[in-house]
């Protein structure tokens, strides 16, 4: 009796866990009517328009990344 | 039944039928679509920050001159949170047709919006018959087209 408890429990723990990963994220992602709060500029990384351009730079040419935060190149400084 | 659920359609119809019910509270009321029987409503989803919106009201402004005496009604529908985004939209860019306010984004919801801006085209008997996303200058001949074509049914 114990042991088909045991059974029952654990196969629910299973669907809950799999139903949980499956939909997990699944409500994830910005509505495109909500796109006027990440617009804010509380929401920027950074305050300083002109700074993070000069960053993004080295981070895309000189610093052997991929790309930086973007994708844009190899690191290689030609571009 | 995940797929199931991740398949449902968009649920804007009153019970069964096809037909669109819906309120949109205005600055001054509510308009329900209900009472627009006979007419073609296009109802465009618009918000302050979005540029492509701000391109589409002259020419939205442009087919109610041309095609309001056959019968189209225009309500644009903003999903600003703050109402005064919207008002100083208006102001720099005028609409002369109607305007409807949804800030908490029960009707952006219930459209389920993929993109600003989303206009949708509802029949003479108030069936959803058409729909596009997003506004582009270079597709202005189609969307004029789906909204003749309404009219012509």
């Amino acid at each position: 009796m114990i042991n088909q408890y045991r059974f029952l429990s654990g196969r629910l723990c299973l669907v809950c866990l799999v139903t949980a990963v499956l939909t997990g994220c699944s409500g994830l992602g910005v509505k495109p009517w909500d796109r006027d709060l990440l617009a804010q500029p509380e929401m920027q990384i950074g305050s300083d328009g002109l700074r993070i351009a000069v960053d993004e730079h080295i981070y895309f040419s000189k610093e052997a990344t991929s790309g930086g935060r973007g994708f844009g190149g190899g690191g290689c400084g030609c571009n | 039944m995940l797929l199931a659920l991740s398949v449902m359609p968009v649920a804007i119809f009153a019970d069964d039928t096809e037909k669109v019910d819906i309120e949109i509270p205005t600055l001054d009321g509510v308009i329900n679509t209900a009472d627009l029987r006979g007419q073609v409503v296009y109802i465009d989803f618009w918000a302050s920050w979005c540029v492509p919106c701000r391109k589409s009201f002259p020419w939205l402004n442009t087919m109610l001159e041309k095609y309001e005496d056959q019968g189209l009604t225009i309500i644009g529908i903003n999903v600003d949170k703050d109402a005064a985004f919207a008002a100083e939209f208006l102001k720099e860019t005028p609409a002369m047709f109607l305007i409807g306010y949804d800030p908490k984004a029960t009707l952006a919801e219930l459209f389920e919006l993929p993109a600003m801006p989303s206009a949708f085209i509802v029949s003479r008997d108030g069936e959803l018959i058409d729909a596009h996303y997003g506004f582009k200058t270079s597709a202005t001949d189609q969307y004029e087209a789906s909204i003749v074509k309404a009219l012509g049914e």
